[in-house]
């Protein structure tokens, strides 16, 4: 964010009331405080944007060849297959991905834009300002907030786009809880809430930090409410009407939230008390000391001890990690409770006989509808702790302290910066791994009824979701975006900034890792006899089977190579990923220590 | 000993410099003043001598021999930032227990009874203190560890004056009952005559004048005397300011001793601390040579 600056403002003095500060300078005063947001945030969109419409072009030609060959011909069915297996594997995850560009976009945007005045003391020349503080407030939600909207808008243009091909060719409507919500008027308004959210939760909180966190949370509730309870009650009136109907309560959430702001911000009380200093009277000039104290001088230096840094490091922590032992521990509350309820309901279904008897009909439908929906909703759930974790604990690790200058008292103890620097990172390092082991575990338990009945969906515990949501990958994924966030944060002095780009760098390794470097683990195997690769020995070629991975097929003469990875060594799969994420992170660490030493004033 | 020791000491910024070939020897037990305006680089010495920044050229050492930023010079030298950063969220006490916690010597019974003595409460948030007792805070958790040198960039900035005066108090108690030595920095040089023992003067990056503040108050002299004399005159000392009214000149000398005789027919006046920094200020700002031809009238 750009240091705030304002023109002078040449008031002509007249009696009576002053005139308000036109809007349009106060316009121009909310583009330059913001102007790297409002850079930033279309610059990013526009990449994703290009990115979309490439993939979009090669999607859109394979479906034109698929509806041109002849249906059901050899041809037609080895198109189909591919497009069913690379297409839509791109075509899916981006849909996944889009479900959270407007929390993203919500909280980048919303939550700096009063909680960093407040953070940083500016708000009080902000606020003093010939302008009241009310209509400086409401300048700025609106001039961001419609400039989100807009961005959101037109992004969503694109993309639905990119995904019209595969709303036929997957069978999928347009009232599917993904795809209603990346079209028409509700992705806008979607950003729109998420950004209000912010602001308020900002407002509210007068920190950064804490409010981004506290948006991701209020929105991922807003959206299982909507999910669960809301949509099923206006979906019926068809797509667009849905549409309406849900943009119309998020944008009256959304002025509802912007009006509790901007009353946040009449009614903010002033300034902390201060008490009176105790006056000494001045001593007399002292005699220079005759000889002066020589303590240790020669004496070697005892470093500190490493106990004693940790403590430190706990202390100036400890609202984070509580708060992230909290939030995981109410997820592993959750997980027990409600992986209790689905094991008994798993159990019952496969204790049942007759299977085709009503009372067994039942139990399936209770276990593939609501069972599967809320085991899917945590799968993705525990997709994303990671990255959050990751950037929300290891990005402003070191960058909140070169922010506020506080480098500067922590630098020059006894300690050192470089042991100091490496009991922080070590303590909250340590600590995630633990904590996302633990839920990494757990998860794997309440996962378990839901993959030994998804056999029809093709999803095993190679399935990228499954494999990363468990095992030693979640915790080590964990790791190296926290230890990315701690680089960027030291690299970028700005914790922002450094949150952004962990979170793209995390996304960028994870699709690379999952296109690309997977090929190279060790653990996989090659066979010319498709019926091995799939074991199972049913459906076309490629598409993932049940029992294995496929990585790729290539071609030598007239025989077919294909490259898998068979479930039973999901073990050596997980060692191999966790390891080099391992040795990722430490190489982070050290560089992140590195920087810290050499970094000048 | 000398406590602080540069040899050509310089440092750059991108392409700008904010110090130059500075080579200083500041003798242990001083409270050594470092004046300058904003932006002399005042900041960016200390930073280097507290081991923050690293210098572009030239060598630092604290302590006698001891490199800059290394684990002894961390141990002896303790830095109070500009506005004086402490952690605002957290409390007094806890502001003790982390600094006891990242050092081998910490006083807490000092610390916590100098607070006392202040009236700062201990369970107080440190960013809810007021300016003077933020100061405050960060000296006292300076001094609890126990340095042999302290440095304080611009402690009287945001102080009123009699919180100026407790702080300088606070500081000189140190001095004389611990023998700790001393590096302040100040563009109030007011405030700080009556303290000061060693005299350095910053301007523009570069050192103007370094000395013993008895020693360069006894060499330096103001003579006034007919202006029409006054290039005569600057060519007998060492001058640093020349200022010229219609009838009058004012120089301020640089003589190699209290001794040395008046010209006939001009006077000479004793000067203070304050009057001979500025003229070095102002000399830095308007250079003046005595070679140059005199100006025309």
């Amino acid at each position: 964010m750009t240091p705030l600056t304002l023109p002078a403002q040449p008031e002509t003095e007249r009696a009576g009331d002053p005139r308000p500060v036109p809007w349009t300078r106060m316009a121009w005063v909310t583009w330059r405080q913001h102007r790297a947001a409002f850079i930033s945030l279309p610059v990013v969109i526009g990449v994703l944007s290009v990115f979309l419409v490439v993939a979009g072009v090669r999607v859109h030609s394979h479906y034109a060849t698929l509806l041109i060959v002849p249906a059901h011909s050899a041809y037609w069915q080895e198109l189909t297959s591919e497009f069913n297996s690379e297409d839509w594997t791109m075509g899916f995850t981006l849909l996944l991905f889009m479900q959270l560009v407007p929390v993203l976009i919500g909280a980048f945007a919303g939550a700096p834009l009063l909680a960093r005045d407040l953070e940083t003391g500016t708000f009080r020349y902000a606020w003093t300002q010939g302008l009241s503080r009310e209509r400086w407030a409401i300048v700025k939600l609106a001039a961001l907030g419609l400039f989100t909207v807009v961005v959101a808008a037109a992004f969503s243009v694109v993309f639905a786009w990119f995904f019209r091909p595969f709303i036929p060719q997957e069978h999928l409507s347009l009232l599917n809880s993904n795809v209603f919500g990346t079209r028409g008027v509700v992705f806008a308004a979607w950003t729109l809430t998420a950004f209000m959210i912010a602001a308020f939760g900002g407002m509210l909180l007068r920190q950064v930090i804490p409010a981004m966190a506290v948006t991701i949370g209020a929105y991922a509730l807003l959206q299982l409410l909507a999910w669960g309870v809301l949509r099923p009650g206006y979906q019926g009136a068809g797509f667009w009407p849905a549409q309406f109907i849900e943009g119309g309560w998020l944008l009256a959430l959304s002025v509802l939230l912007a009006t509790g702001t901007v009353w946040l911000v009449r009614h903010r009380a002033a300034l902390s008390q201060e008490t009176s200093m105790t006056v000494h009277p001045l001593p007399a000039r002292p005699a220079r000391p005759a000889h002066p104290g020589q303590p240790d001088a020669d004496a070697p230096i005892r470093p500190v001890p490493w106990r004693r840094l940790l403590w430190v490091a706990w202390r100036q922590h400890r609202a984070a990690l509580v708060s992230v032992t909290a939030v995981l521990g109410v997820a592993a509350l959750y997980l027990v409770l409600m992986g209790l309820k689905i094991h008994r309901d798993f159990n019952a279904l496969t204790a049942c006989h007759p299977a085709t008897s009503d009372v067994c009909n039942g139990l399936a439908n209770v276990f593939t509808g609501v069972d599967w929906r809320v085991s899917n909703g945590t799968l993705i759930l525990t997709n994303l702790a990671p990255v959050l974790l990751g950037a929300f604990a290891g990005a402003p690790l070191l960058a909140r302290d070169l922010e506020t200058g506080t480098f500067r008292y922590l630098w020059t103890q006894g300690a050192g910066r470089v042991r100091s620097t490496v009991a922080r990172l070590v303590l909250v390092g340590i600590f995630l791994l633990v904590l996302t082991a633990i839920v990494g575990e757990l998860f794997g338990w309440f996962f378990g009824p839901a993959l030994a009945n998804a056999s029809g969906s093709g999803m095993t515990v190679l399935t990228e979701s499954v494999f990363h949501s468990r095992g030693f990958v979640l915790p080590a994924w964990t790791l190296a975006t926290f230890a990315i966030g701690a680089f960027c944060g030291m690299l970028f002095r700005h914790t922002i900034p450094a949150m952004a780009v962990t979170m793209g760098a995390y996304a960028v390794l994870y699709v690379l890792t999952w296109l690309y470097f997977m090929r190279w683990y060790p653990v996989s195997l090659v066979t010319s006899n498709p019926q091995v690769a799939q074991a199972s020995g049913s459906g076309p070629a490629n598409i993932p089977s049940t029992n294995s991975l496929i990585l790729g097929s290539w071609k030598t003469g007239s025989t077919v190579w294909w490259r898998y990875i068979p479930v039973t060594r999901f073990w050596p799969m997980q060692i191999v990923e966790a390891s080099w994420l391992l040795v990722l992170s430490v190489l982070l660490i050290a560089a992140t220590v590195w920087l810290a030493r050499r970094r000048a004033a | 000993m000398n406590v602080i020791e540069t040899d050509g000491l310089s440092k750059a910024y991108g392409r700008s410099w904010a110090l130059i070939d500075c080579t200083l020897r500041i003798p242990e037990g001083c409270l050594t003043a470092l004046v300058g305006p904003n932006g002399a680089g005042k900041s960016t010495l200390m930073n280097m001598v507290a081991g923050l920044a690293v210098p572009t050229a030239g060598d630092v050492t604290v302590l006698g021999d001891c490199p800059a930023g290394a684990p002894r010079a961390l141990n002896s030298v303790a830095f109070v930032a500009q506005d004086a950063p402490v952690y605002k969220n957290l409390s007094v006490r806890d502001m003790i227990h982390l600094t006891r916690n990242l050092n081998n010597r910490f006083d807490s019974a000092y610390a916590t009874g100098r607070l006392n003595e202040l009236g700062i409460p201990l369970g107080r948030k440190s960013g809810k203190l007021s300016g003077g007792q933020q100061s405050q805070l960060a000296l006292t958790l300076a001094l609890a560890r126990k340095p042999r040198l302290l440095i304080l960039d611009e402690p009287l900035a945001a102080l009123d004056p009699l919180a100026r005066q407790d702080f300088m108090a606070t500081v000189m108690t140190a001095m004389t009952d611990d023998g700790v030595s001393v590096l302040l920095s100040s563009h109030a040089v007011a405030d700080l005559e009556r303290y000061t023992d060693y005299l350095v003067v910053l301007s523009g990056g570069r050192l103007q004048a370094v000395g013993e503040t008895d020693d360069l108050i006894a060499e330096h002299r103001l003579l006034t005397g007919p202006a029409d004399e006054a290039d005569r005159i600057a060519e007998l000392f060492t001058v640093v300011e020349m200022r010229r009214a219609a009838a009058q000149a004012h120089l301020m000398v640089r003589t190699s001793g209290p001794d040395e005789a008046v010209p006939p027919g001009w006077e000479t006046h004793a000067i203070t601390v304050e009057e001979l920094v500025l003229s070095y200020l102002r000399a830095q700002r308007n250079p003046f040579s005595p070679r140059r031809s005199p100006v025309t009238r």
